[in-house]
């Protein structure tokens, strides 16, 4: 159930944070998923076919865009695809965050206020 | 690098992901390799971390299924109506073969009949084939099947396949004009041939096989269009 719940809630917030990664820095695929394990102690440890799907969706929706780097002088046999956040992605990473935000203001809110067990528990207990 | 090569190969012939999609996990996949061989991970250890070339594939098929809209189930009636079309027309072709093999000079035409008769008789059945007909069609399945999700070059080819259609129907329509004038007499005015010859290829323009690839094309165009922003 536990399980269930986080692995939500981290499907949930993904978008966000792969987005937030980008506006932070433009960055290639494998550097996302190595900034994202490190950067969240473990908690975020993607595949590439998780991450792809995101970040596909973000850039169909005008968010980040792609741009292939030059292999010349590196020695690689293959370029690199470099993610970048557009000014629509960067608006959009605002929004985000404030409604990210207003909900965990929520949440705390309610979490601090004082938690009743049901008079059936109570009785179970005494007996 | 012979064993990456073999492992993206391996997992390229296990996507079942639409061609434009499978391009893009691909091409990002080569250079995700590629930074990992960067950062001194020998082969065996990215293989290790990615998994079999199997596991991979599943893993991008299962995680693009909700984002692959499943195609139309209106493609079948399209490919079933393409396909009777197309027998017929090979029917209507083989027939019209072996008329002109054996009724050479008689073909449509009722001995002793006045021009215009001549003409309808010599118009029947159809004269422009159905040939436009079936290309409208099979791009209405190709429509269908991609379900607004088609790449640009699919798109480019429905297009181009629609503008076939219309030009072979225009074609027909050449045609059947200069039979119809042929048969004309002499000295019939030549606007009064033009508006009959008209008159018998408005009706024509009503028929599927004239505004299918018509409007096949424009939706092409559309979504060819939309893709390209």
């Amino acid at each position: 159930m536990d399980d269930h719940f986080s692995r939500q809630v981290k499907k949930g917030i993904l978008e966000l944070v792969v987005l937030q990664l980008i506006c932070t820095k433009p960055s290639y695929g494998y550097e996302l998923l190595t900034r994202l394990a490190q950067d969240s102690n473990g908690l975020f440890t993607l595949k590439e076919g998780t991450l792809y799907p995101i970040l596909y969706r973000l850039e169909d929706e005008g968010f980040i865009t792609s741009a292939w780097g030059s292999c010349e002088g590196t020695g690689r046999a293959m370029p690199k695809k470099t993610y970048t956040a557009t000014p629509a992605g960067h608006s959009a990473l605002t929004k985000r965050l404030q409604i990210w935000h207003e909900l965990v203001t929520c949440v705390n809110a309610l979490s601090s206020q004082p938690t009743v067990v049901s008079p059936k528990v109570c009785e179970e207990e005494t007996t | 690098m012979k064993e990456i090569k073999q492992y993206l190969r391996s997992i390229e012939r296990q996507l079942r992901l639409p061609q434009s999609v499978r391009k893009r996990v691909m091409s990002d996949l080569s250079g995700d390799i590629e930074a990992r061989l960067e950062a001194g991970k020998a082969p065996c250890e990215i293989f290790d971390e990615l998994g079999t070339a199997s596991q991979v594939a599943q893993n991008f098929n299962e995680s693009f299924k909700k984002e692959i809209p499943t195609p139309s189930f209106w493609r079948h009636f399209f490919l079933f109506a393409a396909g009777a079309v197309f027998l017929l027309w090979l029917v209507q072709m083989a027939f019209c073969l072996y008329q002109s093999i054996n009724l050479a000079g008689s073909v449509g035409i009722i001995g002793g009949a006045d021009g215009p008769t001549a003409i309808y008789v010599a118009a029947q059945p159809g004269p422009f084939g159905l040939l436009p007909l079936f290309i409208g069609l099979w791009v209405c399945y190709r429509l269908f099947q991609y379900n607004g999700f088609g790449s640009r070059s699919q798109y480019r080819k429905a297009a181009l396949f629609s503008v076939l259609g219309i030009l072979l129907w225009l074609a027909g329509a050449a045609v059947f004009a200069a039979d119809c004038l042929s048969l004309m007499p002499n000295s019939t005015v030549s606007i009064q041939a033009s508006s009959y010859i008209l008159s018998l290829l408005i009706p024509q323009m009503l028929l599927p096989s004239f505004w299918l690839p018509i409007l096949t094309f424009i939706l092409s165009v559309k979504n060819y269009l939309r893709c390209a922003k």
